[in-house]
């Protein structure tokens, strides 16, 4: 814990430092939802920045706007989701189920779930979500358990996180 | 008798949560919480030089450090050479006793104790890169190099405190008095895109050329005022600067072919411009509708291989200005526009190299002259002569009529929505930042939020009106898509971890998350105060009478604070308590709706109601005749106590009640009696108070839009009830419909509460 209070405070103040800089962030919002056992997922990215990883990965071709989207671009989104992201719960590796995507303003969110999820006390997570283009990416994730929310935020050199749940 | 009864009744209603609670016998004592209480802890005594009103007092001073400087610009060591003269004046009513002059390049020298002003761990997986250049490299060695600090040729005692230094003078410098002297530096250019920074330069090196961005590259005098004695802060890298007012002559010596741009009216322009480029210069004066390139793409690309030994001086001169600044290549593109600012013409200018083409030459100067525009409207015209936008990868950064932007293209020119969104979005965030604070000239280095949120919340307004003028920006998006500005973009923030959140009225050094602090928050506070508290014809007014009694002076918060109020008539302590000395965020929900129907007789609750009051046998209490009592609808009660639909067929006691009162041409004018009696009970788990903004949606498909203004709260601060009377049944009520109060959690907004879906679920039902 202490890492991470260090780490996002060099993160934040590297990243505004004062001045209005560009800059890189995404976030993943899990939810645990206990009456349909499963934990619901939503990443938000901006669009752009993410149309950028996919062309570089998979084709310069490939366009990804509020306006037009390439017709294989869902396949594209989930390798790479199933790429990038990873989550074990109680040290069990969970399958992510990519539902879709929706434009919103600038950015890009993308559904998925984790189905069959009575209960947990543990939950990690490596996130490299657009890391493998811009190094500066920084992903936070809000992980909901009921009541308890736990936060982290990953880089591309700190991909990993644990986090414990009552 | 009747209406006696009714009085009684009515004290009885008035007292009800007074008596209903039980006490213990005894309870401790408090001091005073209320969210509505005067801020007068907070709040500095007003006082002869700054007023209650919060306008500049009658013994208001400030003083003023006059400059006259000769700088050199050395591409091939990166190294700048300077020497200046300053005046200052004491205006003061005390003797000074030493001068304090700034040192920000300090932060640069090798044992800069800013360098380890944060911590630092280890992560499990490391960059060779990074271990070289932490553990490994050659630190640089900034910072200045001060060579002399003398009046009239005999040296004066100087002491270095980081980036402060104490100058001595022969003898006290007495109120009214002036004090001229001389100061010979050097320092190395940091190279910006190792190790950033808000000035230095950007090395191109396969064609051996640099952008160079000057800023705080010269020893600055500090500020002394009635506030903080000298603001002598140490420069740490978060807080940025206070500055006083002056006038400057700046001669820059450059290659000869470079294109300079600075702060101030060019004085010697034929002198460093060609032929061609005053006659630009001289369409460009008379154009108002699109910028004439004075240096087109092709010539500084011709330009750029070039390289001379020879150097050429540009003369600058600036009056009333906080702060000088330029920048210096051979690489610029040059474009001007001129732009109606009230009875006066602005030069709206950017300088780029061919790399922030063709995004730069479509867009850069049209922002400026934008910024311009909707400034002027909401503070004072825009009072000097140009305004420059420079483009500088990476950042954003201010100086007076000068600023350097983000926003490049990718290496083949193209550029997607978000890039130019960004960039026109800094580019009227760094214009803008000529009227905070370089003109409303408030102390960055204790309050960040003073300029940079009173800026982001106009560089919003200024947006929004940009994206109404050229639709074509707008794409897929109904308005301009600002970062910053709408209440609900705030909420992320606000909801997040206390442990990273800190009130907008904290040092900069102090603040986790800068830019959502002292950017967005205040922007989003100002932007819900117009929109949704005051008004914007009263926010508007009392905006602009800030901004014009502190045009070329030095306010605190509490100038602000107090100016809005005092120009309003609206009181806003509880706004400015929750909004800016708390991390409170606003959560306001429905808990509870209730119909009721009226009967003539006495409900269960109603004689348990009255037996509190030692009322025990109140069917026989002739005082308590004629009465009326209201029954929950869906209650077993209701269906024998208030058998019919009409409210009015339920109780003869109330039909009573208006004939025997009214006559019949005042019973027309009556109101018809409700159908539907409903009480509705907001609950606030959030801290902020707000205006509760409810619409109730009727059967048939009507809608009507409720505003209670924030005192609701001011005498239960977590739950409140409200009574409706309508004529048609309510079928939904929605708190905050229009999401314009940025609260967190909107899951309990609405009643019926089942209909609320989760975002997820919202699209999965969507999906299927």
């Amino acid at each position: 814990m202490i890492k991470y209070i260090t780490l996002s405070l060099i993160v934040f103040t590297q990243l505004f430092s004062s001045l209005n800089h560009e800059y890189y962030v995404g976030l993943t919002e899990i939810k645990f939802n206990p009456e349909k056992e499963r934990l619901e997922i939503i990443t938000r990215l901006f669009y752009d920045d993410f149309e950028n990883v996919l062309k570089a990965r998979y084709g310069n071709e490939l366009v990804l706007k509020p306006s037009e989207q390439s017709k294989n671009v869902e396949d594209f989104i989930q390798m790479y989701f199933d790429k990038k992201i990873s989550i074990t719960t109680d040290g069990q590796t969970q399958k992510l189920t990519y539902l879709g995507f929706k434009f919103d303003e600038d950015r890009i969110n993308i559904y998925l779930k984790i189905t069959d999820i009575q209960n947990f006390t543990s939950l990690a997570i490596q996130n490299l979500l657009l890391t493998d283009v811009i190094e500066k990416q920084k992903n936070i994730v809000h992980c909901f358990k009921l009541k308890q929310k736990e936060s982290v935020l990953l880089t591309r050199f700190d991909s990993e996180a644990l986090l414990k749940f009552n | 008798m009747i209406k006696q009864n009714l009085l009684l009744l009515l004290g009885l209603l008035v007292s009800f949560n007074f008596y209903a609670q039980e006490q213990p016998e005894k309870q401790e004592g408090h001091t005073n919480q209320n969210k509505f209480r005067q801020l007068y802890q907070e709040f500095a005594t007003p006082n002869q030089y700054r007023t209650a009103s919060g306008a500049p007092g009658p013994a208001y001073y400030q003083n003023t450090a006059d400059y006259k400087m000769d700088i050199r610009l050395d591409e091939n060591t990166k190294e700048i050479f300077g020497q200046e003269t300053i005046t200052y004046t004491n205006n003061s009513p005390n003797e000074l006793e030493y001068l304090w002059v700034q040192l920000d390049q300090n932060i640069r020298k090798k044992d800069s104790p800013a360098k380890e002003k944060d911590g630092s761990g280890f992560s499990p997986v490391l960059r060779p890169g990074s271990i070289v250049s932490e553990y490994m490299d050659q630190p640089f060695d900034g910072g200045f190099n001060i060579e002399e600090v003398s009046k009239d040729g005999n040296s004066l005692s100087y002491s270095i405190n980081q980036t402060m230094m104490r100058v001595e003078m022969d003898k006290n410098l007495k109120p009214g008095e002036n004090f001229t002297f001389y100061i010979k530096w050097n320092y190395k250019i940091n190279d910006r895109m190792n190790g950033g920074g808000r000035s230095g330069y950007e090395n191109f090196e396969e064609e051996d050329n640099a952008l160079f961005i000057a800023a705080q590259f010269f020893p600055r005098m500090a500020v002394y005022n009635d506030v903080e004695g000298w603001q002598n802060y140490q420069f740490w890298g978060s807080g940025e600067w206070a500055l006083p007012f002056g006038d400057y002559e700046v001669n820059i010596t450059v290659p000869a072919d470079h294109i300079v741009e600075a702060t101030g009216e060019l004085q010697n322009r034929k002198k460093v411009y060609s032929k061609t480029m005053m006659q630009r210069y001289e369409k460009a004066k008379n154009t108002f509708d699109k910028p004439v390139l004075i240096v087109t793409e092709e010539e500084a690309i011709e330009n750029e291989k070039s390289k001379t030994n020879k150097t050429k001086t540009w003369s600058y001169k600036a009056d009333m200005v906080r702060d000088f600044a330029f920048t210096s290549s051979r690489k610029y593109i040059v474009d001007m526009m001129n732009v109606k600012v009230g009875q006066k013409n602005v030069m709206a200018v950017s300088v780029y190299p061919k790399e922030g083409n063709p995004l730069w030459e479509e867009w850069s100067t049209l922002a400026v002259a934008q910024t311009l525009e909707t400034y002027s409207k909401h503070t004072f015209d825009y009072p000097y002569h140009k305004a420059v936008s420079v483009h500088g990868k990476g950042i954003g950064m201010e100086y007076p009529m000068i600023c350097f932007n983000f926003g490049r293209p990718n290496e083949d020119g193209t550029y997607s929505d978000q890039t130019r969104y960004r960039m026109i979005g800094v580019i009227i965030h760094e214009v803008g930042h000529n009227y905070f604070p370089m003109i409303v000239n408030s102390d960055e280095r204790q309050w960040g939020w003073m300029d940079e949120g009173l800026n982001s919340f106009v560089q919003f307004l200024t947006e929004q009106e940009m994206g109404e003028k050229y639709p074509e920006l707008l794409n897929e998006n109904n308005v301009y898509p600002s970062r910053r500005g709408f209440p609900f973009r705030i909420v992320d923030y606000m909801k997040g971890d206390q442990g990273f959140i800190a009130p907008i009225m904290t040092n900069p050094e102090q603040i986790y998350q800068l830019g959502n602090n002292a950017y967005g928050k205040p922007a989003t506070a100002l932007n819900i105060l117009r929109e949704t508290v005051m008004g914007p014809e009263k926010f508007d007014y009392a905006f602009r009478t800030f901004s014009q009694r502190w045009m070329f002076k030095h306010p605190t918060p509490e100038d602000f604070f107090r100016s809005m109020e005092d120009a309003s008539a609206v009181d806003l302590d509880w706004f400015w308590r929750g909004w800016f000395y708390t991390t409170d965020y606003v959560d306001i929900g429905i808990e509870d709706v209730k119909t009721y129907k009226l009967t003539d007789k006495i409900t269960e609750d109603a004689k348990e109601y009255l037996a509190r009051f030692g009322i025990t046998d109140p069917e026989n209490n002739p005082r308590l005749e004629g009465l009326v009592y209201v029954v929950p609808t869906d209650s077993e009660e209701a269906k024998s106590l208030a058998p019919s639909e009409d409210n009015l067929e339920n109780s003869q006691n109330l039909k009573t009640f208006l004939m025997d009162n009214f006559t019949a041409e005042e019973r027309n004018k009556l109101k018809e009696l409700p159908k539907y009696f409903y009480e509705i009970t907001f609950n606030k788990p959030g801290g902020l108070v707000m205006p509760v903004i409810v619409e109730y949606t009727y059967e048939d498909g009507s809608k009507e839009l409720k505003k209670y203004p924030v005192q609701v709260w001011r005498k239960n601060d977590n739950q409140i009830s409200k009574t409706i009377g309508s004529q048609k049944k309510i079928t939904n009520i929605q708190l905050d419909p229009n999401l314009e109060t940025a609260d967190i959690d909107v899951s309990n907004n609405s009643w019926p509460r089942e209909q609320n879906k989760s975002e997820f679920e919202e699209f999965e039902n969507q999906k299927n």
